[in-house]
C-alpha cells in the first residue's frame, strides 16, 4: 500500500496526423480508491489507461505519482515504474498457455530482482488462493475456463505487490455469472490490500462496485459519478 | 606487441599439446556466443518463457532445428568422410613401401597392385627382378602377380615374405609351403582345409574352366589388414606361373621350391615387384636407381598423396558449398525467426506492458534462437557422424578399404564457428522484436 495519489494534469495525447486522442484537465485518484472508466468505443478510455501505464507517448501534461512524473521519464524508467508499482489486467488475459497457473502468476520471477524469487512465487500462490484457484495452480492454462484464466491474470497483476492496478475490460471475455463473481472477488481483493484500481469497462456491474466512475467521450472527461 | 607475440605467446602456444591447442581453439571459437549469452541473460531467468515459446511452435521449431542439423551434418560429414577415406586408403597402402613396375600410369599401377583393381600390365623380366632382389639395400623383393580369381576374390601370386610382411602372424593355419597351397584374406568365404580352382581373369569375363585340374588347398588365413587384401587369396607366385604353363621360375632340381631366389633365365615375369628396404633412405636411392626407360619405381604413398591432394581440393570445394548451404539455411532460419517473433508479438508486448526490461525481451528472443541453433548444431553433429558411419560402412564393404568414421577437432571447430556466427546473428531478430509498438501489438 502506498500513500501516494495518482494525479493527472493537462494530459494531451495525439495519434497519427496529430489527431487528438485524449485531453484531460485533471484527474486525481487517491490511494486505495477504485475508479471505473466508461464511454463509447473509441472514446479514449484505453488510451487513458495506457497513458497511466506509461505505454503511450504523451504530447503534454503530467502523470504524477508522488514526486515522480512518469510521463516525463524515458522508456526504460517507465518500464521500471510499471515493474514495481503497476499491475495490469487485459480483456483476453494474455497468459502463456503452455505454463501452469502459478508460473503465469509468478511470471515476474524472470525479471524482477527487488523481490526474492521465493517471495514472489509465494505472493502469487497467496493471490491465487484468495481468488479461489489455488487448487488448479499447477495445471496448464490450456484447460482453464475464461473466469479461471482472468483470475490467474489478476494474480499475475498482484503478485509483485504493486500499488496501482490497471484493468482493461477485465470482464469483456466472460459470461455474466463468471464476470459478476470475478468483479466481486477483484474488488474485495484490491480493497483488502488497499490498492488503487482503475478499470476501463463497458460493464455496468463493474462500475456499480467502483468508488467512482468517470465517463469519457471523444477524448474528454464528460462526467464523474461517485458511488460512495 | 609483436615482440610479446613472438617471444612469449608463440612459444607458449607451441609448448601446448595438439589436443590442448585444439581445445583452446574450440573455446575461442565458441567464446563470443558464450559472452553474449552471459551478458544477455545475466540476472534474468528467461528460460521458463523460452521453453513455453519453444513448445508453442514446436513443429515449426523442429523444422528449423532439422534444417540447421542437415546443413551442419553436410559440413561435418564431408570433412569426416574425406578424412576417413584418406586414412583408410593410406592405411591400406602403408605396407607398400616401393613398387617397381613397367613404365605407365602410377595411379593405374597403384590401383592394381595396392587396391587389387585388376588391369592389364606389361611384365617385368627375370633379369630386372634378380637385380632388384640382390641389391644390397633390399631386404626382400616380392613379385605380385595378379589376373586370376576365385568367386570374386583376386588370386595373387607372391612370396611367403610378402605374406608375412602384409599380415604378420597368421590368424589361423600356416603359411603356404608348397605350390598349390593358399592363404586367404580375413574376409574370404573359405575355410582352412577347403579346396578351390581359380578362374582365369577377374569379374564377368573370368574363364572358370581355364585352370581345371589345378586345385589349391587353403592352409591358412591372414589377420585383418583393413585393406582390399582382406578379400584376396595369396598363393605362391610359382603356382600362378605353373597354372599358366610358364614353369616355376626355378631350375628343375629346385622345382618344388616356394619363394626366391628365382632363376633369372626361367623367371616368367611379373607385373609388379614390391620392394622393402630396411632403411628408409634406401627407398629413395632404390626409387632413383630403378626409374629407368624399361621400369618405373614409385612410392604408393606419394601417388596417394597426389590423389589425396585432389580429394582435398574436391573436399575444399564441397566444404565451401556446405558453408554456403549453412549460411543460406541460417539466413532462412533467421528470416523465419523474424517472422516467428511477429507471432510472439502479443506475448512480448504483454511482457513490456507489465514492466519487463527490454533486456529480458531481448534475452527471450535471443535464447529462443540460440536454443534452436544450438540444438540444430548438436543434432547435426550426430547426424553427420551417423551418415559418415553408414557411408564408411558401405565404402568399406565395397572396397575392403577400412574407412572408419570418426569425429575430430576440425568438425568441432567448424560447428563452433557456425554456432558462434549464427548466434551472434540471432541478435538481429532480438533487436527487431524490441522495436515493435507495444500498444498496437497488445490490441492485435
Amino acid at each position: 500500500m502506498s500513500d501516494f495519489a495518482l494525479v493527472v494534469r493537462d494530459l494531451s495525447i495525439v495519434g497519427d496526423s496529430e489527431r487528438l486522442l485524449l485531453s484531460l484537465d485533471v484527474l486525481t485518484v487517491s490511494p486505495g480508491e477504485t475508479i471505473g472508466i466508461r464511454g463509447p468505443s473509441g472514446a479514449g478510455k484505453s488510451t487513458l489507461l495506457f497513458a497511466l501505464a506509461g505505454l503511450v507517448k504523451v504530447k503534454s501534461g503530467s502523470v504524477h505519482w508522488g514526486d515522480c512524473n512518469f510521463a516525463s521519464l524515458n522508456e526504460e524508467a517507465r518500464s521500471r515504474f510499471r515493474r514495481h508499482h503497476i499491475g495490469m489486467i487485459f480483456q483476453d488475459f494474455l497468459l502463456f498457455e503452455e505454463l501452469d497457473a502459478l508460473s503465469n502468476a509468478a511470471i515476474a520471477t524472470g525479471y524482477i530482482r527487488s523481490i526474492s524469487q521465493n517471495d514472489l512465487r509465494k505472493n502469487a500462490a497467496d493471490v491465487l488462493e484468495k481468488l479461489k484457484v489455488r487448487d488448479i495452480a499447477n495445471r496448464t492454462i490450456a484447460s482453464f475456463s475464461g473466469g479461471e484464466r482472468q483470475r490467474v491474470a489478476i494474480a499475475r497483476a498482484l503478485a509483485h505487490d504493486p500499488a496501482i492496478i490497471l484493468a482493461d475490460e477485465p470482464t469483456a471475455s466472460l459470461d455474466r455469472v463468471a464476470a459478476d463473481a470475478l468483479i466481486d472477488d477483484l474488488v474485495a481483493l484490491v480493497r483488502a490490500e488497499n490498492k488503487t484500481l482503475i478499470a476501463v469497462s463497458h460493464d455496468g456491474h463493474l462500475h456499480e462496485k467502483m468508488d467512482r466512475v468517470i465517463e469519457i467521450v471523444d477524448g474528454q472527461m464528460v462526467r464523474e459519478v461517485s458511488n460512495a | 606487441m609483436p615482440d610479446i607475440y613472438y617471444d612469449r605467446l608463440l612459444p607458449l602456444w607451441e609448448a601446448l599439446s595438439p589436443d590442448m591447442q585444439d581445445g583452446l581453439l574450440l573455446l575461442f571459437s565458441i567464446l563470443p556466443c558464450l559472452m553474449v549469452g552471459f551478458i544477455v541473460t545475466r540476472g534474468l531467468k528467461p528460460f521458463t518463457l523460452v521453453k513455453a515459446m519453444l513448445w508453442q511452435f514446436r513443429w515449426t521449431n523442429l523444422v528449423f532445428v532439422g534444417l540447421i542439423a542437415v546443413s551442419v551434418a553436410l559440413g561435418v560429414g564431408l570433412i569426416a568422410q574425406e578424412r576417413g577415406l584418406r586414412r583408410g586408403t593410406a592405411k591400406a597402402a602403408e605396407k607398400f613401401d616401393l613398387i617397381i613396375a613397367s613404365p605407365g600410369s602410377e595411379i593405374s599401377n597403384v590401383m592394381a597392385t595396392v587396391y587389387l583393381q585388376a588391369s592389364d600390365m606389361p611384365l617385368l623380366d627375370g633379369k630386372l627382378y634378380d637385380e632388384i632382389a640382390n641389391h644390397d639395400q633390399v631386404a626382400f623383393a616380392a613379385p605380385i602377380a595378379f589376373g586370376d580369381s576365385f568367386a570374386g576374390h583376386p588370386v595373387i601370386g607372391t612370396t611367403p615374405e610378402f605374406m608375412a610382411h602384409l599380415s604378420g602372424d597368421l590368424g589361423e593355419g600356416k603359411a603356404f609351403a608348397s605350390h598349390f597351397e593358399a592363404v586367404i584374406g580375413s574376409n574370404v568365404d573359405l575355410d582352412v582345409g577347403d579346396r578351390f580352382t581359380p578362374a582365369h581373369g577377374v569379374g564377368d569375363s573370368a574363364d572358370a574352366g581355364a585352370h581345371d585340374g589345378d586345385v589349391f588347398k587353403v592352409v591358412g588365413r591372414m589377420r585383418k589388414t583393413g585393406s582390399p587384401w582382406d578379400k584376396a587369396i595369396l598363393v605362391p607366385v610359382e603356382a600362378v606361373w605353373l597354372v599358366h604353363g610358364l614353369g616355376t621360375g626355378h631350375r628343375q632340381a629346385r622345382s618344388g621350391q616356394v619363394g626366391p631366389p628365382f632363376d633369372p633365365e626361367l623367371f616368367p615375369g611379373t607385373p609388379a615387384i614390391l620392394v622393402h628396404a630396411d632403411q628408409l633412405w634406401a627407398n629413395y636411392a632404390l626409387k632413383s636407381e630403378f626409374s629407368r626407360p624399361n621400369s618405373m619405381a614409385y612410392f604408393p604413398g606419394a601417388v596417394l598423396s597426389q590423389l589425396h591432394g585432389l580429394l582435398g581440393d574436391v573436399r575444399q570445394v564441397m566444404s565451401v558449398m556446405a558453408v554456403i548451404t549453412q549460411v543460406l539455411v541460417t539466413a532462412g532460419v533467421l528470416t523465419g525467426l523474424v517472422i516467428l517473433t511477429r507471432l510472439f508479438s502479443r506475448r512480448l508486448a504483454l511482457l513490456r506492458a507489465v514492466g519487463a526490461p527490454r533486456r529480458f525481451l531481448f534475452a527471450i528472443v535471443w535464447s529462443f534462437a540460440a536454443t534452436l541453433i544450438g540444438s540444430g548444431a548438436l543434432l547435426g553433429i550426430l547426424l553427420g557422424f551417423a551418415t559418415t558411419s553408414v557411408i564408411s560402412g558401405i565404402v568399406s564393404e565395397r572396397t575392403d578399404i577400412l574407412v572408419e568414421a570418426s569425429l575430430s577437432w576440425p568438425e568441432f571447430h567448424l560447428v563452433a564457428l557456425f554456432v558462434s556466427f549464427t548466434i551472434l546473428l540471432a541478435m538481429f531478430p532480438a533487436f527487431l522484436a524490441l522495436r515493435r509498438p507495444v500498444v498496437a501489438d497488445l490490441r492485435t
